[in-house]
């Protein structure tokens, strides 16, 4: 098999990994909704944490010197130039907005499921979501906080390591 | 973008797409995958392409 062959192939088993990948999660999520049970989908569970790890592992052991890319998937320049670093910010903005709306989403829907499913669709707990709503604003704000300072040190790191490692392949 | 310097230099030694693919390790398709502008080769393999044919790497590879 030649670099072109390898090149195809990889690129259709990580699309199958990638469907393979949601399937899990989706029947995990299935089976956790029906019966409410975590034991129901271990296996699931297991398998959506272990395979981003083994992903992680196997394209760190390649030990090639990649691009540091942004959550959204965009490549964040490592330079140390005042722009580059202006463009770092903003991708880490942009990170950690993505990152706390969609955990905002998740609580709201998740806070909103449980108490539709113990009380009924009543009004009375429609208001009690509205009143949560600074409640998850507040939340949002937090995590928005926590993961920029996390984004913006990993990120950093990464870079600072990318500029590194080029160096070395200078010499 | 066919790369026509690599068919020309190919067809000066006389070599068909399978003897060339023969000679760097890969299949017949992609060489002529190469040829046609359909396939960007690893360094590696523009190194072993040129080697073959005698070339060098902006003879075969570079665009002006």
């Amino acid at each position: 098999m030649d670099e072109r062959q390898k090149s195809a192939v990889s690129a259709a088993m990580a699309k199958v990994l990638v469907i393979l990948y949601i399937g899990v999660v989706i029947v995990g999520v299935m089976k956790f909704v029906t019966n409410f049970r975590i034991v129901d989908c271990l296996w699931e569970m297991a398998t959506a944490v272990a395979v981003p790890l083994l992903v992680l592992l196997f394209t760190h052991r390649r030990k090639r010197t990649v691009f540091p890319m942004s959550l959204a998937g965009l490549a964040i320049s490592p330079d140390r130039t005042k722009e580059a670093k202006r463009g770092r910010v903003k991708a880490y903005l942009l990170d950690s907005l993505q990152f706390s709306l969609t955990m905002t989403a998740i609580q709201v829907v998740w806070a909103a499921w449980q108490a539709l499913r113990a009380n009924g669709m009543r009004l009375s707990v429609w208001s009690d979501v509205l009143r949560a709503i600074p409640q998850w604003l507040g939340d949002c704000g937090v995590c928005f906080i926590v993961f920029l300072a996390l984004d913006t040190v990993l990120y950093e790191w990464k870079s600072r390591r990318y500029c590194r490692e080029n160096q070395e392949y200078l010499i | 973008m066919k790369n026509k310097k690599m068919i020309m230099a190919r067809l000066e030694r006389d070599l068909s797409q399978a003897e060339l693919a023969k000679a760097v390790g890969v299949s017949r398709q992609t060489i002529g995958l190469i040829e046609s502008g359909d396939y960007n080769p690893t360094l590696k393999l523009c190194k072993a392409i040129c080697v073959a044919l005698g070339k060098t790497l902006d003879e075969l590879f570079w665009e002006n």
